[in-house]
C-alpha cells in the first residue's frame, strides 16, 4: 500500500527532519505504527519532503502531490479503500485522515517558516536616513520674546504694540517728564523732517497707554528700538526691548520686587541669586536696577585660567550682571497723563531681549542676531 | 569718577575695607565698577649701599659689588654701567618676587656668586628708565634713608581707587566730598577734623575788582580773586600723585590746584593770567553772534548768542563753564592770576557744550548742577593751598556777585514712604535716614518738614525723599509681596495671536525664522517697493549712519534677500527663511504707515535629505532631488494660507518689476489683495549677487487679524453616501485651471462637495491647441442619497457649461 503511494512522490525531492515543525513527530510515528503500520513510511516520507521544501513553489508542488484533492496520495489511498475489508477499511480510513491532518499541519508550519525566512531576507537598512523635509526654527530672539510674553501673560499682563516712529512732540513731552536734570540723551534717528523720530525706547508706549486707558493697567510693550550709533560686536543701531507697566491702587516696590524676581526665576533659573539696587532713570522714582549673579564666574568675580585665574570678563569682577531697569512710575508722569498719583501708584520695567538671549545662550556678539546665518539660527 | 580711598579718609572717619565701601556705594545707587590698586608695594626690596664696585674677573660688562644691606654684607653681580661705590640703591634680596614675577635666586654668574639684585626704575615699574641702577637719594631727596630698611618705608602706601558710576541726577557725586557724604551716611562715619575745617572755610571778597555779571540768568554767582606774585612751576609730588590717582596728568602748580579742587569739591575753578586780561576786568555776558574764541586746546570756535562767555574789557577770554581761552592761559611767565569760581545755569552750559561738541571736566559738572553753595569753601581751599605752594604770593583785588538761594522745603509723609516702598516706615526712622544725608528735618504732626541741602538739586518732590529713604534703608530689605491679579486677566491682542499663528504655520513648512534690520539702502528699498506695486514714497533718515541704512524698509524683502545672499555665500544648499515685521511707507499721514506682513523666501533643493537614485528623468517628471520650483513654493504658501484660515484665496497672474515675467501671482480674498507670490526676477536678485532662482511670498497680516479672531460656526458633516466621478476636459491651452474650476463649480451647484485637479496633460491624443485637465469630483446631498440620474444630470450641466464658457469638451475614455 504505502509503497505504491510512495511511488507517486518524486524520489529526488529534498527532505528535512520535520521535528522542528512538529515537536511531537516521534509520537505520531509511534501512534501510526500501532494503528496502521502500512502508512508509517508514507507519513515519514511525506512529512520529510514538506519540511524539506526550499521555497513556496516547491512546497506547493509537494502539497499537491500529497494532499491534492484530485491526485494527491491521500485521495489515492482513500480511493483504494473499497478493496479492503470492513475492519481494514475502518482502520485505514481513520489512519489516512490522521495522516492527512498531520501532513497539513507540517505543510502549514513550513509555509509559515518560508514566509518568515523570506521577510528576513527582505529586511530594510533601517539606519538609512529617511526622505526628510526641512524643519524650521524660530529665531532665538523670538523664543526669548515668547517666553517673556508667556511669563508676563501668566502674571496678568496683556501685550500692546506701538508704532516705531513718533512725533518729536511726544518725545519732547516725555523728556519734560523726566525728573531733575535732563535724562541721558540717546542719539536719535530723525525721519523725514525734523518732526518725526524713531523711538529710542519702548517706554513711550506706556505713556500713551496711560493716556488712553484707565487704571488698573497691567501691560507689556514689546518692540524694536533704534539708536543712531555705530555697529560693533556689542552695539547695534537697532535692538529689542520689552517694557512693562502695572498701575493700580497701592502698588509698591514690594510688588515690583516680587514681579522682577519671578521673572528672573522663570527666565534664568529658580535658584540664581538676584539683587535690586538703586539707579536713576527718567520716568521713575525710586529707580531700580536688577542684577543677577554672573553665570560665567558663578558669582566669584574670577575665572580659572592656566596661569592662575583672571578677573571675570563678563561681570568685570563685580560678580553681578545687570539685566533690567525698573522703578515706581514718577508722579509727574501720572499727572501729565491725568492720573492722580495720590490715588494710584505703579511700577514700570524695561528689559532688552538681546541682553537676555546673550546671557542665557552664551552668545558673544550682538551682531549675530540680525545676520541670519542659518548655522546660527538652526542652533536654537 | 575715581574715588581714592586715601582721599576719602581725609574727609570721613569710618571703619570698613575698600570692598565694603564699594558694596555700600553700589547698594545706595553709586555703582562701583571696580576697585584698582594705585601704586604698589615692594616686599623683599631693601635700601642698600654699594661699598665697592669692581670689574668682574670673567666679564667685561659686569661688575662685582660689595653691598651693605644693613649690617649684612653681600656679594652682588651687576651689569649696570652707573653702579659705583657710595650709591644708595634698592636691593632685591634672595627670595624676592619682582613686580614682573621674576624670583630672585642665589646664582653663580660667570663663576662669581651673586646674592641678590640691584634694581633699575623699570624693574620696580616706576618708569621706563632702564639706563642704570636707581639712586634712592635722588628719588627720596630730603628724606633720611636707613640702610637695610624696606623701601616700602619710603614709598607711599598703595591706594585702593574705586571707579564709581555717578548717577545722572547726582552731580554732587562728581567730587570726593559728595561721595564722602554718601559713605558717611552709609557706614555711620563722621567728618574728620580736617573736613570740618575745610567745609567751614569761606573766601572773603572785597569790592575791589571790576566785575560785572551782565547775564544774571546765565550766571547768578561769580567770585573773582586776584593773586599776585605767584610762581608758576611744577607741582609737589603729593599733588602730582593725587591727580594721577584721578587719571589727571600734572600741568603746573596753578592748574593742578584748580583740578584738585574740582575733583575734591566738584566745583570747577579757572585761573586766568591777570596780565592778559584787558582792564583788568571781567564781564559775564552772552556771546555776540559769530563771536570767535580760541580755546585752550588751540581750536578756534565760533559761538552762538546762547553761549555765555567770560570777557575782559575788550574780548571773550573763556567760554563760561566749558573751557578757557588760549590768550589768557596761565604759563611759566605768569606772575599774577585771577581766580574764577562761578555757578552757571546748567541748561546754558549744556546747550553750549553740545553746540560746540566740547565736553570737559568742568562742563560735565556745570551742566548737571554744581552745589551752588560750595564755591566759597572751594575757593578758600584753593587759595590756602596756593599760598602754601607759593609762599610769596599775596591776595589782591576781589569781588563777589551772588544771588541768594531760596532754600527748598518739602513735606514728607511716612505713610507715603510705606505705601510706595511696601515696607512700614515709622516717622523716627525716616527722620534718622534723612538726617544722615544732612537733610534738615523738623516734625509737623504726622509729617516731616524737610530742608533740602544745597547740593541735592535732584530732590524736588516728596517721592524724591521716598527714594532717599528707600535706598538708605536698603532695597534688599524690601519684601516680596505675594503676586495677585486682583481680578484682572491678561489677553493677547488679536495682532499677537495672528503673528504667532503666522510664524508657527511658516515654521511647520520648514522655513527658519529670520529677524532682519529695518534700515536698508535706498536702491534696495526702491526695488522692493516696486515689486509690490507700491509708490516708492520711502521714509528716509535725516541722519543715517551709513548708505546701507538710509531708509526704513518698505517691506521685508531686502533684509531676507541680504540674509539669503549671505547664506548662499556661506555655501548653504537650500535657504528657506521668513520674517514677520512691519514695512514702512510714507502715505501722507502725520506718521509713516506701518504694514504688518510676513515675507518668505525659498531656494535650493526640495528635500533636506533624500538618497533615492533617479533613473533617466522624462521631461517634466518630478525630480525629488531637484530645486524647488514655482509650484513647490506655491504649495507652501497655499498650505500657509490654509493654516491662516484664509477662505478661498484667489490666485491671479501678476506682473511687476522685481518678479520673473510669467511666474508671479497675486492672491485676493474678495476684493482685496492680501498676498504676492512668485519667482523673483534676475534684476532684483542681481542687486544681491544671487544667481539661483528664489521664490518669494509676501502676505499682509492686518487683513488676517480679523479673520483669525472670528469664531467659526460648526457644521455637521453629511451622513448620506457621496458619489465620486473623475472627469477630464479638453480646453483651449490658454484657459486657466481657475477659469475651468470656477465654471465646473458654478454648474455643479451645491451638491458638489469637493473638486480636485489630478492631471494636466498635453500630448498625443490632445486636439490641436488644446490641453486636458482632469478633475476628481465628489457629490453629496445633505438630506438624502443622490440618485444616479441626478448625478448624470449634473454632469451634463457641467459639460454644457464647459462648452459654452470655455470652448471645451468632455474627454471621452
Ligand atoms: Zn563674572
Amino acid at each position: 500500500m504505502s509503497d505504491t503511494l510512495l511511488a507517486a512522490l518524486d524520489s529526488n525531492w529534498s527532505a528535512a527532519d520535520p521535528a522542528a515543525l512538529t515537536p511531537d513527530h516521534a509520537a505520531r510515528l509511534a501512534e501510526l505504527e500501532q494503528l496502521d503500520p502500512a502508512l508509517v513510511a508514507l507519513y515519514r516520507r511525506g512529512s520529510e519532503v514538506l519540511a524539506g521544501a526550499a521555497d513556496a513553489n516547491a512546497l506547493r508542488d509537494r502539497h499537491t502531490a500529497l494532499l491534492g484533492r484530485e491526485r494527491g496520495v491521500i485521495t489515492l489511498g482513500l480511493a483504494e479503500m473499497p478493496k479492503l475489508s470492513v475492519d481494514e477499511r475502518k482502520v485505514r480510513g481513520k489512519a489516512l485522515n490522521l495522516v492527512k491532518r498531520w501532513l497539513t499541519e507540517v505543510h502549514d508550519a513550513r509555509r509559515e517558516a518560508i514566509a518568515l525566512e523570506r521577510e528576513a531576507a527582505d529586511a530594510l537598512d533601517v539606519t538609512l536616513p529617511g526622505r526628510r523635509g526641512f524643519t524650521g526654527r524660530p529665531h532665538v530672539l523670538s523664543q526669548v520674546r515668547d517666553d517673556l510674553l508667556d511669563l508676563f501673560h501668566g502674571l496678568g499682563f496683556s501685550d500692546l504694540h506701538e508704532p516705531r516712529s513718533g512725533t518729536r512732540r511726544v518725545q519732547l513731552r516725555e523728556a519734560q517728564l523726566r525728573s531733575g536734570p535732563s535724562g541721558a540723551r540717546r542719539a536719535r534717528h530723525v525721519l523725514r523732517g525734523p518732526d518725526v523720530v524713531l523711538r529710542t525706547h519702548t517706554s513711550p508706549g506706556w505713556v500713551r497707554a496711560m493716556e488712553e486707558r484707565k487704571p488698573p493697567l497691567r501691560l507689556v510693550f514689546p518692540g524694536r528700538v533704534y539708536r543712531a550709533e555705530a555697529v560693533d560686536a556689542s552695539h547695534m543701531d537697532q535692538f529689542h526691548q520689552i517694557d512693562g507697566l502695572f498701575v493700580d491702587r497701592n502698588v509698591s516696590m514690594a510688588d515690583l520686587k516680587a514681579t522682577l524676581n519671578t521673572f528672573a526665576r522663570a527666565i534664568y533659573r529658580a535658584d540664581l541669586p538676584t539683587r535690586i539696587i538703586p539707579i536713576y532713570f527718567p520716568f521713575v522714582e525710586p529707580g531700580v536696577q536688577m542684577d543677577v549673579q554672573c553665570v560665567t564666574c558663578s558669582g566669584t568675580g574670577h575665572i580659572a585660567t592656566a596661569d592662575g585665574g583672571k578677573r571675570c570678563p563678563v561681570c568685570k569682577g563685580t560678580k553681578w550682571v545687570e539685566v533690567l531697569g525698573a522703578g515706581m512710575v514718577h508722579p509727574n508722569v501720572f499727572r501729565a497723563v491725568g492720573i492722580d498719583p495720590e490715588e494710584y501708584t505703579g511700577f514700570a520695567f524695561g528689559m532688552g531681549l538681546e541682553r537676555i538671549a546673550m546671557g542665557r545662550y552664551g552668545i558673544p556678539e550682538i551682531r549675530l542676531f540680525l545676520e541670519n546665518d542659518l548655522r546660527f539660527l538652526e542652533q536654537f | 569718577m575715581k574715588l581714592p580711598i586715601s582721599w576719602l579718609r581725609q574727609w570721613v572717619e569710618y571703619d570698613a575695607t575698600p570692598q565694603q565701601v564699594a558694596e555700600a556705594l553700589t547698594t545706595r545707587g553709586f555703582y562701583v565698577e571696580g576697585v584698582e590698586l594705585h601704586g604698589r608695594a615692594y616686599p623683599g626690596i631693601v635700601v642698600a649701599r654699594v661699598l665697592e664696585a669692581n670689574k668682574h674677573p670673567n666679564a667685561d660688562k659686569l661688575k662685582l659689588c660689595r653691598i651693605d644691606a644693613g649690617g649684612v654684607e653681600l656679594k652682588v653681580v651687576c651689569g649696570a654701567p652707573n653702579v659705583a661705590a657710595g650709591m644708595t640703591v634698592p636691593l632685591a634680596t634672595l627670595g624676592t618676587v619682582m613686580p614682573n614675577g621674576l624670583e630672585i635666586k642665589r646664582a653663580k654668574i660667570r663663576g662669581e656668586e651673586s646674592e641678590g639684585m640691584l634694581c633699575s626704575a623699570r624693574e620696580l615699574m616706576l618708569s621706563e628708565d632702564h639706563s642704570g641702577i636707581l639712586e634712592l637719594t635722588e628719588l627720596f631727596a630730603g628724606q633720611e634713608l636707613k640702610i637695610g630698611s624696606p623701601v616700602d618705608t619710603y614709598f607711599p602706601e598703595p591706594d585702593a581707587v574705586l571707579e564709581v558710576e555717578v548717577p545722572f541726577n547726582r552731580p554732587d557725586g562728581m567730587g570726593v566730598l559728595g561721595l564722602a557724604r554718601e559713605v558717611k551716611a552709609a557706614l555711620g562715619g563722621r567728618w574728620t577734623v580736617r573736613a570740618q575745617a575745610m567745609l567751614a572755610e569761606r573766601a572773603k571778597a572785597a569790592d575791589t575788582f571790576d566785575l560785572k555779571c551782565e547775564d544774571a540768568e546765565g550766571c547768578p554767582s561769580y567770585f573773582a580773586q586776584v593773586v599776585e606774585h605767584v610762581t608758576v612751576g611744577p607741582s609737589p609730588s603729593w599733588l602730582v600723585r593725587a591727580l594721577e590717582a584721578m587719571g589727571q596728568r600734572s600741568i603746573n602748580n596753578i592748574v593742578d590746584l584748580t583740578n584738585l579742587v574740582l575733583f575734591e569739591f566738584g566745583q570747577p575753578l579757572h585761573a586766568f593770567d591777570l596780565a592778559k586780561l584787558d582792564g583788568p576786568a571781567i564781564r559775564v555776558r552772552r556771546a555776540n553772534a559769530g563771536e570767535k574764541i580760541t580755546t585752550l586746546d588751540g581750536k578756534e570756535r565760533e559761538l552762538n548768542t546762547e553761549a555765555l562767555v567770560i570777557a575782559d574789557a575788550k574780548k571773550a577770554v573763556a567760554i563760561a563753564g566749558v573751557m578757557g581761552g588760549e590768550t589768557s592761559e596761565v604759563s611759566a611767565s605768569t606772575t599774577s592770576i585771577l581766580l574764577e569760581c562761578a555757578w552757571f545755569q546748567p541748561a546754558r552750559v549744556r546747550r553750549t557744550s553740545k553746540a560746540l561738541a566740547l565736553s570737559t571736566d568742568a562742563s560735565k559738572r556745570y551742566e548737571r548742577g554744581v552745589d551752588p553753595a560750595i564755591g566759597s569753601a572751594a575757593s578758600a581751599r584753593f587759595l590756602t593751598l596756593l599760598l602754601e605752594l607759593c609762599p610769596g604770593a599775596k591776595l589782591g583785588a576781589s569781588r563777589r556777585v551772588h544771588a541768594e538761594l531760596e532754600p527748598r522745603t518739602l513735606t514728607l509723609r511716612p505713610s507715603r514712604v510705606t505705601r510706595l516702598v511696601g515696607l512700614p516706615f515709622a516717622i523716627d526712622r525716616c527722620e534718622e535716614l534723612l538726617r544722615a544725608l544732612e537733610f534738615g528735618v523738623t516734625r509737623e504732626g504726622v509729617a516731616l518738614k524737610v530742608n533740602v541741602p544745597t547740593w541735592r538739586l535732584d530732590c524736588t518732590l516728596e517721592d524724591d525723599l521716598v527714594e532717599e529713604i528707600a535706598r538708605s534703608n536698603g532695597y534688599d530689605k524690601i519684601p516680596e509681596a505675594p503676586l495677585h491679579t486682583g481680578g484682572a486677566y491678561a489677553t493677547r491682542t488679536p495682532r499677537e495671536r495672528v503673528v504667532r499663528r503666522a510664524r508657527e504655520a511658516m515654521l511647520a513648512r520648514g522655513l527658519n525664522e529670520a529677524w532682519c534690520g529695518s534700515l536698508v539702502s535706498e536702491s534696495e528699498a526702491l526695488a522692493a517697493a516696486e515689486a509690490l506695486g507700491d509708490e516708492p514714497k520711502l521714509v528716509r533718515l535725516v541722519n543715517p549712519m551709513s548708505r546701507e541704512g538710509e531708509v526704513l524698509r518698505p517691506n521685508l524683502l531686502p533684509g531676507l534677500l541680504r540674509a539669503c545672499a549671505h547664506n548662499l555665500r556661506q555655501g548653504a544648499s537650500a535657504v528657506r527663511l521668513f520674517e514677520v515685521g512691519a514695512g514702512v511707507l510714507d502715505r501722507g499721514g502725520r506718521l509713516p504707515e506701518e504694514r504688518l506682513m510676513i515675507v518668505a523666501l525659498v531656494t535650493g533643493q526640495r528635500w533636506k535629505h533624500t538618497h533615492d537614485t533617479i533613473g533617466a528623468l522624462k521631461e517634466g517628471a518630478y525630480d525629488v532631488r531637484g530645486a524647488v520650483d514655482f509650484h513647490d513654493a506655491k504649495g507652501l504658501w497655499e498650505a500657509w494660507l490654509s493654516e491662516m484660515r484664509v477662505d478661498s484665496p484667489q490666485w491671479r497672474a501678476y506682473a511687476a518689476a522685481g518678479w520673473k515675467p510669467g511666474a508671479s501671482a497675486e492672491v485676493a480674498v474678495g476684493a482685496s489683495r492680501i498676498a504676492w507670490a512668485g519667482t523673483l526676477g534676475q534684476s532684483l536678485l542681481r542687486q544681491y549677487e544671487i544667481e539661483v532662482p528664489v521664490h518669494a511670498f509676501v502676505a499682509l497680516l492686518e487683513p488676517m487679524v480679523e479673520a483669525a479672531s472670528a469664531t467659526p460656526r460648526a457644521k455637521v458633516p453629511g451622513r448620506f453616501p457621496s458619489v465620486r466621478r473623475d472627469l477630464a476636459f479638453f480646453v483651449p491651452r490658454a484657459t486657466t485651471h481657475a477659469r475651468l474650476h470656477e465654471c465646473l463649480g458654478g454648474a455643479a451647484g451645491e451638491v458638489l462637495r469637493s473638486i480636485e485637479l489630478f492631471d494636466v496633460y498635453e500630448g498625443p491624443g490632445t486636439p490641436e491647441g488644446m490641453k486636458s485637465l482632469a478633475y476628481a469630483l465628489e457629490f453629496q446631498h445633505a438630506e438624502r442619497t443622490l440618485a444616479e440620474s441626478e448625478v448624470q444630470e449634473i454632469q451634463a450641466r457641467m459639460v454644457a457649461a464647459v462648452a459654452r464658457d470655455c470652448g471645451g469638451q468632455l474627454r471621452e475614455r
